[in-house]
């Protein structure tokens, strides 16, 4: 068999994995509920930032915490463009993507130099630097209070501020990203990022300009941080600096080790998690956050490499399931399941 | 000055990391398709003089000159373009990629380092030298065995149709006889006219007689031989006692 039919071949299996994505995001609206559309409405839109910070954490192996920092830029673009300039929205979702695009790749020459820790401080500077901004340059930002009642994306008389549009809007734009990440990975951009994040001599000795291929990573993050970051003002008609500060950063930090790093639809499971588990368990909101950071810490013990490898890799599903019948077996379970079955 | 029949010259080279020099100045020079072994006890620093000549670490001072080219500024994957590939040490494998995978890296290099590149021929002749990988096509690399990552690590660079060829101890924690198909297949891709630097803490089954065998001890060299085969004995008295106690 040729070479290139075999790496396709894989990737038409992960095409599957792509198309279950869609047929599951399809099912949902058959439930009626405007808060359930809402809700994973949300999880899409966030779902896309992190498949961002899985290209560049996941993928290419740099930690980066600049996420936030081009999901402000993306949003403040819009939102700026929009309400201040009244250019159409379509077109300031573009300059607000290119933008970031832009911004990523001056800011990554320099940051992608840095290794390791200080890679990650850099990164974390970088976000909390656009905070800054946001919270300072009143004139454009509006400051502290930020900027409210940004005109939505319309197709007609189509609105995408609706909750069923835009549930589609972002569940079809999230489906293309993971479409886009796996032939990306499938491609020799993924397998150079593969080679760079496990060791960068062999990616040198390989010919693989490792500088250019990690900014690369970094201008697909930002592109993708700022989309999403649009998406959610699309949903709250809202901008202002706390929505993507600190809190956020771990959170979407959550949603890519839950999800499991280096996976395709992880970003979605792990976006799901954190986004539904503390509105299932909305009884007060000290109780909800109590449950739902016991539940994190409960699913990262017993899933230490996220929900994502679980389900793109039946060798680990099965193994998964081998050990716990091995285990059953050293502890009577077996036994008694027996017992019961007679 | 850079004489004319060599692939590579070094003038004077010593390096290390960070401030620790690891290797004091170095000189020699290697001709078109001849093959160098360099040897010499853990620490000897032939890791470094290797990584040095890829480019992976910066000279402290000397210069490298290949195919008659100043190299010593240029980018280690500049200098894997220009055919002056290395397999490191630890084979370098990439767990999560298959053998195929594993292999289309090295084909991209091949592309990007010759016009005309004929990817089924030059994978032919790749599984020619190594059937194991033909057969192990679609395994994940991490289940292959010692010597056939060793293989696949080998024929990644080969594919790129390198001029020289570095390797980076491939005798590495092989069996006896996986070291012995390892040292076959580089041994054919000597009579094929690959130039080859081999570096190794212990003697390896080689038949044919390297054209320069170059022993290192504690950052600097202690012998260079033309033309010659080292026996155990000479081999151990050098690193016991220098080039005079192995020659007296």
């Amino acid at each position: 068999m040729h070479l290139r039919e075999l790496i396709l071949g894989r990737t038409r299996a992960l095409g599957q994995a792509f198309v279950l994505v869609l047929v599951l995001g399809a099912i949902v609206p058959l439930l009626h509920s405007s808060f359930w559309m809402y809700t994973l409405g949300t999880v899409a839109t966030f779902s896309i930032a992190v498949i961002g910070l899985n290209v560049i954490t996941g993928m290419a192996g740099q930690v980066s915490f600049a996420t936030t920092a081009f999901m402000d830029i993306g949003a403040y673009c819009y939102a700026v463009f929009t309400t201040k300039y009244h250019v159409d929205p379509w077109l300031s979702l573009v300059i607000g993507l290119i933008a970031a695009g832009v911004i990523g790749f001056i800011v990554g020459i320099p940051l992608l130099r840095l290794k390791g820790h200080y890679l990650a401080l850099g990164t974390f500077a970088l976000a909390l630097a656009f905070e800054g901004i946001a919270t300072g340059a009143n004139v454009v930002t509006g400051g502290p209070i930020g900027l409210s009642a940004i005109p939505a994306l319309t197709v007609g008389d189509l609105s995408f501020a609706s909750t069923v549009p835009f549930y589609f809007l972002a569940w079809s734009l999230a489906a293309v990203c993971v479409l886009m990440v796996i032939r990306l990975r499938n491609s020799r951009i993924g397998r150079a990022w593969l080679a760079l994040s496990t060791r960068e001599d062999v990616a040198l000795s390989l010919g693989i300009n490792v500088s250019l291929y990690k900014v690369l990573a970094f201008v697909i993050s930002a592109v993708l941080a700022a989309l999403s970051g649009i998406l959610y003002v699309e949903l709250t008609t809202f901008v202002s600096p706390d929505v993507y500060g600190t809190d956020f950063l771990i959170q979407i930090f959550a949603m890519l080790f839950i999800g499991g790093l280096a996976t395709y639809i992880g970003p979605m499971v792990g976006a799901a998690v954190v986004v539904i588990l503390p509105t299932v368990f909305s009884v007060s909101q000290s109780v909800s956050a109590l449950i739902f950071e016991l539940l994190l810490l409960l699913i990262i013990v017993v899933f230490p490499h996220g929900f994502g490898e679980w389900t793109e890799n039946y060798e680990t599903l099965r193994s998964f399931v081998a050990r716990l019948r091995r285990q059953g077996r050293a502890t009577g379970l077996q036994v008694s399941r027996y017992e019961k079955v007679k | 000055m850079s004489d004319t029949r060599a692939i590579l010259q070094l003038e004077n080279v010593s390096a290390g990391y960070g401030k620790v020099m690891a290797l004091t100045p170095v000189s020699f020079m290697l001709e078109y398709g001849s093959l160098t072994m360099i040897l010499g006890p853990n620490g000897a620093g032939k890791s470094t003089l290797l990584k040095a000549i890829a480019g992976l670490i910066r000279v402290f001072s000397g210069r490298i000159f290949y195919e008659g080219n100043d190299v010593t500024d240029i980018a280690c994957h500049q200098r894997a373009r220009r055919g002056l590939v290395l397999v490191p040490q630890g084979r370098g494998m990439l767990p999560g990629l298959t053998v195929a995978e594993n292999l289309d890296l090295g084909i991209a290099l091949g592309h990007w380092s010759n016009s005309g590149y004929d990817e089924r021929s030059n994978l032919d002749y790749v599984y020619n030298l190594f059937p194991d990988l033909k057969e192990a096509f679609h395994k994940d690399c991490r289940y292959l065995s010692g010597g056939q990552m060793q293989m696949l690590a080998i024929a990644r660079a080969i594919l790129a149709r390198p001029k020289l060829l570095l390797l980076d101890e491939p005798s590495s924690g092989l069996s006896p006889k996986a070291t012995e198909r390892v040292y076959d297949a580089l041994e054919k891709l000597k009579t094929q006219g690959l130039a080859m630097i081999i570096v190794e803490q212990k003697l390896v089954p080689l038949k044919s007689t390297p054209s320069q065998t170059i022993v290192l001890q504690a950052g600097r060299v202690i012998h260079i031989g033309k033309n010659e085969k080292l026996s155990e004995e000479e081999l151990a008295s050098l690193y016991i006692g220098g080039e005079q106690s192995a020659f007296a």
